[in-house]
């Protein structure tokens, strides 16, 4: 069987990397070309690269500074953040970044993903929802961007996003984001199965035994790991890690595909 | 070119020779008084220890400790744990960090089971202020990442409440460079400060900067010292790098400082190119010094370029990107005449006061102690 794809999560904000807790209180982490080159160098499956201020500004994503970014990576990357078009999305895959997320604009059109789709294929388009749980401890789909929600059950909305054309889902846990708490495991049996595309999931990786239940109770072929791979011990130091191959081969241990 | 007979420094490290063909660094060396010579070294090294860990007893941590990835760190922090001292360690990360710096950092530090903090310089800031010192052709590039390291265990220390701080620092493989091959002082933040007014004017918010002052005043008003650790053991480079392996699974690398990018290639090729200066020569002279080198290796060794010329040109277009300029304009600023860092304000002179005022008021207390018994 395939090994799960352990990708690192990384949070743009202008041109420094930084880290949330829940989506809040960002944190410099460092200088975006350094750290993905570090991450290079440690054969990581892929990468995703999130632009957390874009949408927010009103801005386009920073074409030069991904350029640059991309030209230190010799894995496949991710890049979300301000994508508002097929052509944002057409000159992110030509600077070298081989697939395009979008999460704001898809709340705002859809059917923008079923355009990317189209145009450019679903093995580049990857849908990220973000969710969370309301008062009643309902999973509700969220919006960071303040925008209102077209479904607010992700389960119906994810579906929705597939039969759109999106190739990839990005399902993050904005409850466990940063944390290192471990992954919803719940959330995550929600989602076994359900699905015909690969779902990412993302929020509160832990250690590894963390990661190999998400992975089995999820039934996942991937996971997206943050805070894990950017912080060392007590005092959430930086330092940037990753898993050895034995380690990764062993989160698929006792998943019956 | 005419090189020591003893080492291998030439005319490039400004020394001149005595009739025997004796280089007058080896001179300085021969009379350098050493913090601890190698016979009571083992005795020296019990006493700090028990220094150290009287000074921390019933706290968390003991001393702090800066860790770069490198060797002499690394090996430093094995040395400190293995003696039963309890450090925490630092590391100052000003975005130049090679896969192989963090992975040993995560070796070691997972490895002894120790708890770590870092001090991630804001890279624009870093950025503009080396840049600085790169558009003014002064020798010390490195002198914003020295200085910020310094200060960065300073900082830590203070807030950790702690009075020692450990290095890497020997006698063994380093002393003072030849003149002129760096800036003296790297707590001389006047002088950073004035270069970088001069060129990139980057904001210093964020950076981890400490006066000359600054330091006094951590040394004297808080009392926190400073030790260079592997100046107490005999220190072997290749027996460190064998010990590191089998201690935390320790990566060995070839090159000197390949912890840093920027390092790596000031010392392989901006050095070279630009001031002709080779610090293998150095490094080797000192290493030839300790019995861990002969001088016809260093010789021989010395026939090959600094580093290899594909890392080099690698090196050069990744430096050129981070920094945001055109391999053009840094070739051109290559062929631009150095200029001294005296060109620019620096604090010489004030701590050429405050250390006449403290030799003033030394010899006033011991006049006062003679004159009236106290």
């Amino acid at each position: 069987m395939l090994s799960v794809r352990v990708i690192p999560v990384l949070l743009l904000r202008r041109s420094g990397l930084v880290k949330t807790v829940r989506f809040r209180n960002a944190a410099y982490v460092g200088d975006p070309i350094n750290i993905v080159r570090i991450f290079s160098e440690k054969e990581v499956d892929e990468l995703i690269l999130t632009e957390i201020r874009a949408t927010k500004d009103g801005k386009r994503p920073d074409f030069e500074l991904l350029e640059q970014i991309a030209s230190e990576a010799f894995m496949p990357i991710c890049y979300g953040g301000g994508v508002r078009s097929v052509d944002d999305a057409t000159r992110i895959l030509r600077l070298g970044m081989e697939k395009v997320s979008i999460n704001t604009a898809a709340l705002e059109r859809p059917s923008l993903v079923q355009e990317l789709a189209t145009e450019l294929g679903s093995q580049c388009v990857v849908a990220s929802v973000d969710v969370q749980k309301d008062a009643l401890g309902r999973y509700q789909v969220f919006s960071h961007a303040d925008r209102p929600v077209p479904e607010t059950n992700p389960l119906r909305w994810i579906d929705r996003l597939i039969r759109l054309g999106a190739g990839e889902i990005l399902l993050n846990a904005v409850d466990r984001d940063g944390t290192m708490e471990g992954f919803d495991l719940t959330l995550l049996r929600l989602v076994r199965g359900r699905f015909d595309v690969p779902v990412i999931a993302c929020g509160g990786a832990s250690d590894l035994g963390n990661m190999r239940a998400a992975v089995r109770e999820g039934a996942l072929s991937a996971v997206g790991v943050g805070a894990r791979f950017i912080y060392e011990g007590p005092y959430r130091a930086v330092l940037v890690s990753y898993l050895t191959r034995s380690e990764i081969e062993s989160l698929s241990a006792g998943v019956v595909s | 070119m005419s090189v020591c007979v003893r080492c291998v420094l030439d005319e490039s490290a400004n020394v001149t020779f005595d009739a025997d063909g004796v280089c007058t660094f080896c001179h300085f060396l021969d009379n350098r008084k050493l913090a601890v010579s190698p016979a009571n070294r083992e005795a020296e090294f019990a006493r700090i220890v028990r220094q150290i860990k009287e000074l921390g007893r019933g706290r968390r941590y003991d001393c702090v400790m800066g860790l770069s990835g490198g060797i002499d760190s690394s090996y430093a922090v094995l040395v400190a744990v293995r003696a039963g001292l309890r450090p925490l360690v630092v590391h100052v990360d000003n975005g130049w960090n090679t896969e192989l710096a963090v992975l040993n950092i995560e070796r070691v530090v997972r490895g002894l089971d120790l708890d770590l903090v870092t001090h991630v310089i804001d890279w624009e800031e870093f950025r503009g202020i080396q840049l600085s010192l790169l558009r003014a052709g002064v020798v010390d590039l490195e002198l914003v990442s020295d200085h910020a390291i310094i200060a960065g265990m300073y900082h830590t220390a203070r807030r950790q409440r702690l009075k020692v701080i450990v290095t890497g620092d020997n006698e063994a493989t380093e002393s003072v460079l030849p003149e002129g091959w760096n800036h003296h002082r790297k707590t001389d933040l006047r002088n950073i400060r004035a270069i970088n007014r001069a060129y990139e004017r980057a904001p210093m918010t964020t950076f981890p900067a400490l006066s000359s002052v600054g330091v006094a005043l951590h040394r004297r008003l808080l009392g926190i010292r400073n030790i260079g650790l592997l100046s107490y053991t005999d220190y072997n480079k290749e027996r460190a790098f064998t010990e590191l392996e089998r201690a935390v699974g320790y990566r060995r690398y070839a090159g000197k400082h390949f912890e840093s990018v920027i390092t790596r290639f000031y010392q392989g090729y901006i050095l070279p190119t630009k001031f002709g200066i080779d610090k293998r020569r150095y490094h080797y002279s000192l290493l030839i010094r300790s019995g861990q080198m002969t001088r016809e290796e260093a010789l021989a060794d010395l026939e090959n370029p600094p580093y290899p010329p594909h890392l080099a040109a690698a090196d050069k277009i990744y430096v050129c990107k981070k920094f945001g300029i055109s391999v053009e304009e840094f070739d051109r600023m290559m062929r631009e005449p150095p200029r001294p860092h005296s060109d620019f304000a620096s604090d010489d002179a004030l701590m050429r006061r405050l250390i006449g005022l403290l030799a003033r008021a030394r010899s006033v207390r011991a006049r006062v102690k003679v004159f009236t018994g106290v």
